[in-house]
């Protein structure tokens, strides 16, 4: 729906309360449903909820939410049913608002739980599936519309489509002002290590390893991150973006283990495409099923003036937009290398930009008897935990302060250095946090952390220039 | 409202695609591909791990002659034969532990072989209820704890006694002396059998297991890809330098526990072996990385990091001379050096330390190679 020519000109408030389709709205609730309930049966056939959740006897929490436990065994199985039974609720819209919130709710408390575990994707999960309680999502294509025919509409706020395409586009255009680094853009990695891994895929394998492919390939990536949400928005130009996202997304996923996350991002884009995009392949498909969404409703008046509820609705976008832009931009209050450190890293679409290992040792020390002896992460975590902690240096220092609270309670009160080893995007491993601090003083915040060692490329300078070939 | 029309694709889109096209335009012919990994895997398969699974069965052979040689006329001599064809044996053993998987753990031969610390307790009362003839089927049927090589080495070495001890014990004329003597020459004929096993196993002649390696991406059911054997090698490797680094020097030497030196944790702390020990699994880890085994030598893991990375693949070689150096250095024998020298033993361990550091870190980052085997999305 466009605005009438020649009408007078609308406010950026009346556009954001002009009545639109609802129809893609609808759409992208049953797809991203459907999504969710696939995870869910996903994470459950994978046996994920026992690996990431029941065995682990010890969970890394983000800062603010140590407080954050699983349930016993059964519960967090019951857990999943909740979350795949709200999925299921919003796919089809039967008790929607419930659902979504609900589903909300109990996905992210899901990844509160567990640090080691963080995506994007989830992150992005959790956005969307807050914003959708307050949605109107529900009003066609749903069960909620068929028992209740008043809540049936045609079409529904700018603002609600609106709002969607900000947060999708936030993460394409941040994943992509990420990539504008030296190493995506002048060194081709980590997409170097990565391709060159797969040479084994037939056709396009043989130029996999050449680091031509590599920087060609990152600059590509981060062209399509920063220009495809644009090309999206232009009707001349979306055909081609979405094919662009599709071939994208096939590609990444076919080549690394991301899980959903190519389907959640291709089935969101959808949203940049008219409102009514779905009418056609519905009418194509089947006339009971393009009847799900009512055409002949008529189509509620912007409000004007503004109530008081709308005007609360726009200082909370506002917000929301704000809060959106600001949390990526936040690892500029942090000194050196955000990948390295990874000060504001997460909740920041920093997106598949580093492949690090780490390798960690804790030294205790106990000054009643003088004697230090090193501890093996593995004693007390899992593989996955012991992976990511090793690369992360919050999680380091959670680590060590999980291992003196076991040896205080065995009435030791010990100090606990760590000698820690990263190597990030190809370079050789150094270490990571100062082995001199004894982590057990040092209290976890959102303060930049001088415990963590700079990422100090002048001594690798050389050897890297030369393994450009 | 329909979907618009297809337009012509943007300029940035086509700057895009001609920037593509010409940089592919501007780059030689593709010289790298999964070639290269298959290359790696073959080479690893037919010059390093299947001359050393020969190695093992054939220096394992003359194990059961040496110890019936010794039980028949239990002298110094031929005890000193028996032991010197138990650190034979010993050698191809050690350096097959770097890639401890297919047949020797599929068959269980590797703990049949090499459970450690040896567990006197349980060997003794092995000796005492084992029956008459000890029959190497009989081992067969025995706990990993009672038999392999370090059971054969309780028996035929005695660091505090010497050899006049062994030969007053497995050498003595009474009936527990011949027990004895026959439970040792059972477990030899055991060892031998389980070396020949593997070895058969690898072979093309036997199991061919050695073309599952060496045929990975390219009819191996095992790895469907030349990456995947190259990250299961990776691992393989890894693990071992755990193993080394934590539980045969950090164990003993009591880092982990806190308890202090314990020489009972020590390999092979009968026969004094224990720093060759420490050599000859080293030099299979070094072997597999540089891709040559004695006379032999191929394409090993060094060439695809030093294709990435030429400075990753001088700080592994470094890694693997200084730890050579190291443990070298150790005043032998490493059960009295834990006390005696342990800064010696420490400096060791810390190199060992750092072999397995840019394995685990350098080296899998640099291959693209997952060090923990999850499946966890990671975006």
């Amino acid at each position: 729906m466009t605005a009438t020519e020649g009408a007078p000109r609308e406010s950026l408030v009346e556009r954001l309360f002009r009545p639109v389709d609802i129809a893609s709205l609808a759409a992208f609730r049953v797809l991203f449903g459907a999504l969710m309930l696939v995870s869910v049966v996903r994470f459950w056939a994978n046996g994920w909820i026992r690996d990431f959740y029941i065995t682990p006897p010890l969970h890394f929490h983000y800062f603010g939410f140590s407080w954050v436990s699983p349930w016993p065994s059964l519960g967090m199985y019951a857990h999943f049913v909740v979350l795949g039974l709200a999925s299921a609720l919003v796919m089809v819209g039967l008790f929607y608002r419930a659902a979504a919130a609900v589903l909300f709710v109990a996905f992210t408390y899901v990844e509160l739980l567990e640090k080691a575990t963080y995506l994007n994707h989830y992150y992005l999960v959790s956005i969307l599936s807050f914003l959708m309680i307050f949605l109107p999502l529900h009003r066609a294509a749903s069960i909620d519309a068929w028992r209740s025919p008043a809540l049936a509409s045609r079409t529904a706020p700018a603002w609600a489509l609106l709002l969607l395409r900000f947060q999708i586009g936030v993460v394409y255009v941040f994943a992509g002002i990420a990539k504008l680094g030296p190493d995506w853009l002048l060194r081709g990695e980590p997409l170097g290590i990565w391709l060159s891994a797969h040479t084994d895929i037939p056709l396009v394998g043989p130029f996999l390893a050449e680091r031509w492919v590599a920087r060609a390939a990152s600059f590509a990536g981060a062209a399509f991150d920063l220009t495809v949400v644009f090309f999206l928005l232009q009707s001349r130009t979306r055909r081609f973006a979405y094919a662009a996202v599709l071939v994208f997304h096939f590609i990444t996923g076919m080549l690394f283990p991301i899980g959903v996350f190519p389907w959640i991002m291709s089935a969101s884009a959808l949203i940049f495409f008219p409102p009514s995009w779905p009418r056609p392949l519905l009418a194509r498909l089947s006339r009971r099923f393009a009847r799900a969404i009512p055409e002949d409703l008529t189509a509620p008046p912007p409000p004007r003036p503004l109530g008081t509820r709308q005007r609360w609705g726009i200082a909370l976008l506002a917000a929301h937009a704000i809060v959106q832009v600001a949390l990526p931009l936040r690892h500029f209050l942090y000194p050196g290398n955000t990948a390295w450190s990874e000060e504001g890293f997460r909740f920041a679409w920093r997106v598949m930009l580093v492949e690090k290992l780490g390798f960690v040792e804790l030294r205790i020390h106990d000054p009643a008897t003088g004697r230090t002896i090193r501890a093996e992460p593995s004693r007390w975590l899992t593989p996955l935990q012991t992976k990511m902690m090793a690369q992360s240096p919050d999680m380091i220092l959670e680590f060590a302060h999980h291992v003196a609270d076991d040896y205080a309670a065995r009435g030791k009160h010990v100090a606990v250095y760590a000698d820690a080893w990263v190597t990030m995007n190809g370079r050789p491993s150094r270490r990571i946090i100062d082995p001199s601090v004894d982590l057990t003083t040092v209290r976890d915040s959102l303060l930049p952390k001088p415990w963590i060692l700079p990422l100090d490329d002048s001594a690798e300078a050389a050897a890297t220039a030369s393994s450009q070939h | 409202m329909s979907l618009s029309p297809p337009a012509f694709p943007s300029r940035s889109l086509l700057a895009l695609t001609l920037t593509l096209a010409l940089a592919a335009a501007s780059c030689e012919t593709p010289t790298a591909d999964d070639t290269a990994q298959r290359a790696v895997m073959h080479d690893l398969a037919y010059q390093v791990m299947l001359p050393i699974y020969g190695e093992l069965e054939k220096e394992a052979l003359p194990l059961p002659p040496a110890v019936t040689a010794f039980c028949d006329a239990p002298t110094e001599a031929t005890l000193t034969a028996a032991q010197a064809a138990w650190r034979a044996a010993r050698v191809p053993w050690k350096h097959a532990e770097a890639f401890r998987f297919g047949p020797v753990e599929d068959l269980r031969i590797g703990s049949a072989l090499d459970f450690w610390p040896a567990r006197t307790d349980s060997i003794e009362s092995a000796i005492t209820d084992a029956p008459e003839p000890v029959t190497a089927t009989h081992i067969a049927s025995l706990g990993v704890s009672t038999k392999g090589l370090p059971a054969l080495e309780y028996l035929l070495f005695d660091p505090a006694g010497g050899n006049a001890a062994v030969l007053a014990s497995l050498g003595g004329a009474d009936a527990t002396g011949k027990k004895r003597c026959a439970y040792a020459r059972a477990l030899a004929d055991a060892i031998a059998a389980d070396a020949t096993t593997a070895g058969d196993a690898w072979s093309l002649e036997g199991g061919a297991f050695v073309d599952q390696v060496a045929k990975a991406g390219t009819g191996s059911t095992l790895f469907l890809t030349g990456q995947d054997g190259i990250a299961r090698v990776v691992n393989l490797l890894i693990s071992t330098m755990q193993a080394v680094s934590e539980n045969r020097v950090s164990g003993p030497l009591g880092v982990v526990s806190g308890a202090g030196p314990d020489p009972t944790l020590v390999e092979s702390r009968f026969s004094d072996n224990s720093i060759d020990d420490l050599l000859g699994t080293l030099q299979g880890v070094e072997d597999v990385y540089l891709g040559r085994h004695g006379d032999l030598s191929g394409r090993g893991i060094t060439e695809l990091v030093a294709a990435r990375s030429p400075a990753i693949d001088s700080s592994v070689r470094k890694a693997f001379a200084d730890a050579k150096a190291a443990i070298s250095a150790i005043p032998a024998p490493l059960r009295t050096a834990i006390t005696g020298d342990p800064a010696a033993v420490t400096k060791a361990q810390d190199a060992l330390r750092v072999v397995r550091r840019v394995l685990s870190t350098d080296v899998a980052s640099v291959l693209g190679v997952a060090v923990t085997l999850s499946d966890n999305d990671g975006d």
